[in-house]
């Protein structure tokens, strides 16, 4: 019992546990793909804007987080 | 011939009850992350709800009666509050986040925010459901639901490794990130059984007079229309995986989801994506509405039905004019629709015994359908389907709860 709730505590733990830098990976991929294809400039900007407001939730001092800011600020 | 249309019009009817915004989010999510491991959970997850169409129709078929009024006659009044009450509250989110995803269809093609188009897409929802009969809501929308066959032409375009996808049939463990594996199991089989599902079929049914003589047609169409709506919901893992996962794009936002269909289907991509989520969602808003009008009239024995003129069912217009008001409210807040949707499918999990439990008793009972009781292979699925929303109940909502989605 003790340990079917410490195992569902971890879960939880690892759950909630977003590594900030994966998060910021995973937008500058996102931004880089958009970049690669012909799309309307509206779609670019709601993700480009999107990307931001998220990143911006992040600690600003991650390398990650600067390199897709970077993306993000290129291609406005 | 009228049997044939009727099967086809049923299947177009379910398609578009079954790709909605639940299984869009959670198919996409699941095909980012996890590629084509999680294939499994959908395939669960079709099986059981196709049991549960099956049984729902059976019912109403040979009962008379709807789900919500046999079980009020059946356990008494008291009893189908507590039920009643719970589906009302995760019907109200789902509306919410059915509406948040027309709004961001139309966001995606004009660029003017969710706010923007929250209001004027619940009043062609509204206007849709006044002005209209069943027929004509179950079939435009189901219909123009067949844009969703996009998601198979991109799946076939994107060439996926077909020995991978036939490996994803088959439940794994995963490698790592095991705790948002199995959420997102759990999540995808929640968002395929949803309870306002029974209702709304259910109560369709009996609208439309079926009988013994449509036992067959109701197979049919639960078998080959749930049956498809799953192959199409496959199909967005699978181009979901062949996109975001070899680039490690989690999903986090809608904005994202969007972009699926791009690299195949080149610029199109996004208006298509844009008028399948938009059409889905508008269906299922409409459903989601009336399915809770349907439930809310039974167990209180109002006049009922979306046939009927609104001034003959006064209080059940009432209460689908206050779901999409409500879900309007929701979000008018600002919510993120993506993380409303996550956390209805969790809650949709919960409230699913509630309605099950009674529903099992119904179908084993002579008095209400007679010869055509279930049979052990229907009552092991349902009852598999309780235990497994049990787990869903109990590990979803703290997951969600921690920021899990």
């Amino acid at each position: 019992m003790t340990r079917g709730l410490r195992l569902i505590f971890l879960l939880l733990l690892a759950c909630g546990d977003k590594d900030p830098g994966k998060t910021a990976r995973s937008w500058n991929a996102t931004l880089q793909l958009v970049s690669k294809h012909e799309v309307s400039r509206t779609y670019v900007k709601q993700v480009v804007d999107v990307a931001q407001d998220e990143l911006s939730k992040l600690p600003q001092d991650n390398a990650d987080v600067k390199a897709a800011l970077d993306t993000a600020h290129k291609m406005k | 011939m009228k049997n044939i249309g009727q099967i086809a019009l049923g299947i177009l009817t379910a398609i578009g009850g079954f790709l909605e915004v639940g299984t869009m989010a959670t198919s996409a999510q699941a095909g980012a992350s996890f590629r084509f491991s999680l294939i499994w959970a959908l395939l669960l997850g079709a099986v059981c709800l196709i049991f549960l169409i099956e049984m729902t129709g059976r019912h109403a078929a040979v009962s008379k009666h709807s789900l919500s009024g046999a079980v009020r006659e059946r356990f008494g009044f008291p009893f189908s509050v507590v039920p009643r009450t719970a589906d009302i509250i995760v019907n109200m989110l789902l509306v919410g986040a059915e509406i948040g995803g027309v709004a961001f269809a139309i966001k995606l093609l004009t660029g003017y925010p969710i706010m923007v188009w929250a209001i004027p897409a619940a009043i062609v929802m509204w206007l849709l459901i006044w002005l209209s009969t069943l027929n004509i809501i179950e079939y435009s929308t189901a219909g123009l639901g067949m844009f969703a066959i996009a998601f198979i032409v991109a799946a076939v375009k994107s060439h996926p490794p077909l020995h991978d996808v036939a490996r994803g049939f088959v439940p794994s463990l995963p490698r790592d990130d095991a705790a948002h594996y199995w959420f997102l199991a759990i999540s995808i089989i929640g968002a395929n059984v949803s309870p306002y599902m029974f209702h709304f079929y259910s109560s369709g049914a009996i609208e439309e007079k079926w009988d013994e003589k449509s036992l067959t047609m109701n197979r049919v169409t639960s078998l080959i229309g749930m049956g498809f709506g799953a192959a199409i919901a496959l199909t967005v893992i699978i181009c979901s995986a062949m996109v975001f996962h070899p680039l490690h794009i989690q999903i986090d936002k809608y904005e994202q989801i969007a972009f699926v269909l791009v690299p195949t289907l080149g610029k199109w991509g996004i208006p298509l994506f844009a008028i399948i989520l938009g059409i889905c969602c508008l269906g299922a808003a409409c459903e989601i509405s009336l399915a809770t009008a349907y439930e809310l009239a039974q167990a209180l024995g109002w006049n009922w039905g979306e046939d009927k003129k609104p001034k003959q069912e006064a209080r059940f217009a009432l209460t689908y004019t206050i779901m999409l008001i409500v879900g309007t409210i929701l979000m008018l807040t600002g919510i993120d629709p993506l993380k409303l949707t996550m956390l209805t499918m969790a809650l949709t999990a919960v409230v699913l015994p509630l309605t099950v439990i009674p529903f099992i008793v119904l179908m084993n009972d002579e008095h209400y359908v007679g010869k055509h009781t279930n049979g052990p292979i229907g009552n092991t699925v349902v009852v598999f389907t309780i235990v497994l929303t049990s787990i869903v109940a109990i590990v979803t909502i703290p997951l969600e709860i921690m920021g899990g989605s």
